[in-house]
């Protein structure tokens, strides 16, 4: 920050006055919510400019949602440094995950159920799973080149983990079943590859009624033998990004990855809408597309709901481009039209 | 009087003005009165009719109002404080305050929620009667430092370093440049430099992330130097000397702040 001459900041000093008349709540909280006219607007910052009374009860409102006392001080004078320590903490989570995954204890755990799983997929009939609209997108090509898949031919890193070779367990059965060629005994495939999930697509009536081993049952399972032995565990942190807009598979759908980035789950939230923004904040979601369509997930993706954006008298119709998530009851919008929507309440009421 | 109100049923309805039993004529009066200031289309209506509601003393307003806002004033009056007991205080004094433990002349109770016009929320409005009423406190507890001492304390010690004549010409120079500024960019300098806030906390006063702060600081502070120093030039002061007055420490500038304030006010 460019440094201001001594004498000038005691000439603006000097301008400072100890007032009596100031502006009303009403106008205070009309002007923080960038409500008033541009003349009054102008007043405001007139009367804010020389009065430290005021510009203390703009701060003390503005900064009341923080129940603790604002992390503010000197971190936030360096606003260029943030994301060293984001990007830090994510390769501490991601190193911490790998390792457990790696660990001896998720190994004997993996095995335990991956026989298990084995036993009574030989005893139990087949049956169909049922679909719920945010399973996992089925992708057809899959299963058949699952076994056969290069490492090198994965843009993404090729990881080994037992997520994956208990899905190989899966599709050597369902291979049985619909005839696919015998899968070779180890193979390596990319994180992303829901081989089970793409097999159900294909064949519907072949699929064991067993649940997919997903992360969270893998940390379930894991975590309840780490606490048991008195260890901390860590807890996985969802992350987030668009399908792909172009391609007519993904559109409307969004990615969801709970192991900081190695495995993506595709959620389907609507696919007649291209979506072109996104925002997570905990586990609200709020993903925005063509036509001013809004939706909001409260549980961390599991279930959306359509908001309309609407004041009393208009709709919004432009796609949306940005999200902004201030807090959980205050959400910014922007739209190809450059217009922004605002919600102070969670999104049941809107202005323009 | 609802023809003044354009689709006034309709608002009635969806204001539930009826629910907190306002009559039709009463809630376009409580809307007339509010557009008088704003326009219909910015006006919180819902949030000024169950205000309105409080204050008459409806119970249903009031049941809806506490299950709305008591966990948010709690916690917004614990932000401001940032002490468990002082929060309570302030949010019970306000409460009372809501409810009305004044009368007015007839004996009806006044409500500060009376006063709400329901041109911002209802809940940033609560925040910021909180916050002032915290201030009032402060002040009146003597925590807040006056400028004038603050600023006293500080330049005390000084000693004489420039001639009077170039003390003067510095100081009409950067009033002037001052001046040229807007209300805003002179509201950024002061919560800045003389405040001693953070670009964070600036950027959550005016709605604009951090690094928009910073900008503008930066275009503003290299502007009014410039700005500056050219008066300086005009008046007949190299760049060099001015560029060497204004980094000059201002306790070496030989002015007694007190007097001078004194003088200014």
């Amino acid at each position: 920050m460019a440094k201001l001459s001594q004498f000038v900041r005691f000439r603006l000093a000097m301008q400072q006055r100890q007032l009596t008349d100031h502006p009303d709540a009403n106008l205070m909280e009309a002007f923080a919510e960038q409500r008033l006219s541009a003349r009054e607007r102008a007043e405001i910052f007139g009367h804010l400019a020389t009065c430290p009374e005021c510009r203390e009860v703009l701060s003390l409102a503005a900064s009341a949602d923080a129940n603790t006392p604002a992390a503010l001080s000197e971190r936030e004078r360096r606003p260029a440094t943030w994301w060293i320590w984001r990007s830090a903490a994510a390769a501490v989570i991601c190193l911490v995950t790998t390792v457990i995954w790696r660990s001896p204890l998720f190994e004997n755990s993996m095995k335990l159920e991956s026989t298990a799983k084995a036993v009574i997929a030989k005893k139990q009939p087949v049956v169909p799973a049922a679909v719920t609209p945010n399973d996992v997108e089925p992708e057809k090509s899959k299963p058949a080149k699952l076994p056969v898949l290069p490492k090198q031919a994965s843009p993404r890193k090729s990881v080994q983990i037992p997520t994956l070779r208990l899905r190989q367990d899966t599709a050597s059965h369902l291979s049985a079943k619909i005839s696919l060629p015998e899968p070779p005994p180890q193979v390596e495939v990319t994180a992303q590859v829901p081989s089970s999930a793409a097999a159900l697509d294909r064949a519907p009536d072949q699929i064991p009624s067993e649940p997919k081993p997903t992360f969270q049952t893998q940390y379930r399972a894991n975590a309840a033998k780490v606490f048991a032995s008195g260890k901390a565990y860590p807890r996985p942190k969802s992350m987030w990004t668009l399908g792909e807009a172009t391609a007519a598979a993904t559109q409307g759908t969004v990615q969801k990855s709970e192991d900081g980035g190695s495995t993506w789950q595709v959620i389907r939230v609507d696919p007649s809408t291209l979506l072109y923004a996104l925002s997570a904040a905990g586990p609200n979601i709020w993903v925005g597309g063509a036509d001013g369509k809004l939706f909001h997930s409260a549980d961390d993706g599991l279930h959306w709901i359509q908001i309309t954006v609407a004041s009393d008298y208009s709709r919004m119709t432009e796609s949306i481009t940005k999200i902004d998530v201030i807090d959980e009851q205050q959400i910014r919008l922007k739209t190809s039209s450059g217009d922004e929507w605002v919600t102070v309440d969670g999104g049941l009421h809107w202005r323009r | 009087m609802s023809e003044l109100v354009p689709g006034a049923t309709r608002l009635y309805k969806k204001s539930r003005a009826e629910d907190f039993g306002f009559t039709l004529e009463e809630f376009c009066g409580i809307v007339t009165d509010a557009v008088n200031r704003q326009s219909l289309a910015d006006l919180r209506l819902n949030e000024l009719i169950l205000a309105r509601a409080c204050a008459r003393g409806n119970n249903k307003a009031w049941e809806e109002f506490l299950s709305l806002y008591r966990a948010k004033l709690h916690s917004a009056a614990l932000g401001i404080t940032k002490e468990e007991s002082v929060a309570r205080e302030i949010a019970d004094s306000l409460y009372a305050d809501l409810y009305g433990t004044r009368a007015d002349e007839s004996g009806e109770r006044i409500s500060k929620l009376e006063s709400y016009s329901g041109r911002g929320s209802l809940e940033g409005w609560l925040k910021t009667v909180l916050a002032q009423e915290y201030v009032n406190r402060l002040r009146k507890e003597r925590k807040l430092v006056s400028f004038d001492e603050s600023i006293g304390n500080r330049m005390d010690g000084i000693s004489e370093r420039l001639p009077e004549e170039e003390c003067a010409q510095l100081r009409q120079a950067t009033d002037a440049a001052l001046i040229e500024l807007s209300s805003e960019e002179r509201f950024l300098l002061a919560a800045y430099y003389l405040d001693e806030r953070t670009l964070g906390e600036i950027g959550r006063m005016l709605n604009v992330h951090e690094s928009t702060v910073s900008r503008r600081l930066e275009k503003i502070t290299s502007a009014l130097r410039k700005r500056i120093i050219v008066r300086l030039k005009k008046a007949g002061i190299t760049k060099d000397a001015a560029e060497e007055m204004l980094d000059l420490d201002v306790r070496d500038l030989g002015i007694d702040v007190r007097s001078r304030l004194a003088q200014e006010r």
